[in-house]
């Protein structure tokens, strides 16, 4: 009887980390055109300040910008970012970067490294970038655990370097990875893209 | 099974909202970082005659699609204008995304200010996901009809809006008396019309 009691306890376990799993795979993970940027919590590099930025920028045509914190080739893409948003402002475009740090194709948050953070800072104010750069944040309260997807859980994104764009729809119309040879006609692509809107 | 631990969490969240904003005693929004909120890095309200000009002009320009038996009738759409109060009392609009958690922790407080006879009317952004909306309204039941933006009028309005949630409480057609950027709770609601005093008459209600 007590084995069956157990055996029933271990089902109904299995059970409800089925339905718990199920429900967070429910989703698919944001990868490319036609997905939709999803709800997570950063927390601003400069600010401190954690929030969803998704939601902050609701309703808006929005850029994000994915990178590892060790790629000088992602700040300058910053830049170019930021000379798309300047020429774009009256349309109401809104960036942010995600930095963090990549692992294989797996993006790994910073894990409160400080000096990262710190030249994350400098970054901002050396390119005055007037979007937020922004990174995981390594805690969060129980409520935002409940209410938002993790990074991880939402996004399946490989590459330093990735740049998505979300129309104001917030469907994506634009994702690929910035490469050296193309990042000129990548740019010139986003900003036509933006252009026809 | 998520959404039911989400919707206890919710409660909780709400009664702790409630008991930090009681001491608000002026009728001015109370101060909105003592409730958890992760919309507190935005959120702010705006009485600048100005700029609530605009939004009037940019409300009553807005054309929406309605929601009958589970569907959006995207076949016509109305002038926001045509859904205003008659008898000119000040109502809520609570402006919200499918892909916005906070704007769905929100919905329990504006069906209490409904079942109060507050008029609240909701307007969804999610111009590509109708099905999506109506997946969520059917997780969590809305006291209150919800439109949804046409594509042109959300590429009008994502000009000035400057994130989700956004609530703006409006009186007559389309005259917007104040807006509220972040989540908001029911005391928060409470306070608010309470600077409007005949506020709290939904005219489907009695």
């Amino acid at each position: 009887m007590k084995l069956s009691n157990r055996f029933v306890s271990l089902l109904l376990c299995l059970f409800v980390a089925g339905m718990v799993g199920g429900c967070r795979s429910n989703k698919p993970k944001t990868k490319g055109v036609g997905d939709t940027l999803r709800a997570f919590i950063i927390q601003d590099c400069v600010s401190g300040q954690k929030y969803c930025q998704v939601c902050a920028y609701s309703g808006k045509p929005t850029i994000m910008a994915i990178g590892d914190v060790n790629d000088d080739k992602f700040v300058t893409d910053l830049g170019a970012i930021q000379k798309v948003i300047s020429s774009s402002a009256s349309q109401g475009l809104t960036a942010f970067a995600l930095v963090g740090s990549f692992k294989g194709d797996e993006f790994a948050k910073l894990g409160g490294d400080k000096s990262s953070v710190e030249k994350l800072k400098k970054v901002v104010n050396a390119q005055k970038l007037s979007f937020p750069v922004v990174v995981l944040p390594d805690e969060m309260s129980d409520a935002q655990k409940q209410n938002y997807a993790s990074y991880s859980s939402a996004y399946d994104i490989k590459q330093s370097r990735t740049i998505l764009y979300a129309g104001a729809d917030n469907k994506i119309q634009f994702a690929e990875v910035i490469t050296d040879t193309s990042s000129t006609a990548q740019f010139e692509k986003l900003n036509q893209m933006l252009s026809q809107k | 099974m998520r959404t039911a631990i989400g919707r206890t969490l919710s409660g909780v969240t709400l009664i702790f909202a409630m008991g930090c904003v009681q001491n608000s005693s002026n009728g001015a929004i109370p101060n909105r970082s003592a409730v958890e909120d992760e919309t507190a890095a935005y959120a702010k309200t705006t009485t600048d005659a100005d700029a609530l000009s605009k939004w009037s002009s940019h409300l009553a320009a807005l054309e929406l699609f309605s929601i009958q038996d589970k569907k959006v009738i995207t076949s016509s759409a109305a002038r926001f204008s045509v859904l205003g109060n008659e008898n000119q009392n000040p109502f809520l609009v609570q402006f919200f995304a499918t892909y916005c958690p906070p704007c769905i922790k929100e919905i329990p407080s504006f069906n209490e200010m409904a079942k109060r006879g507050t008029r609240v009317i909701g307007v969804s952004l999610d111009v590509s996901n109708h099905d999506g909306l109506i997946e969520l309204i059917e997780q969590h039941p809305t006291q209150y009809p919800v439109y949804v933006m046409t594509p042109a009028s959300l590429e009008a309005f994502s000009q000035p809006l400057e994130g989700l949630p956004m609530t703006m409480l409006v009186k007559d057609k389309a005259h917007v008396l104040a807006v509220i950027i972040g989540q908001i709770s029911t005391p928060e609601l409470e306070s608010w019309l309470a600077k409007y005093p005949n506020s709290s008459k939904n005219p489907s209600q009695k």
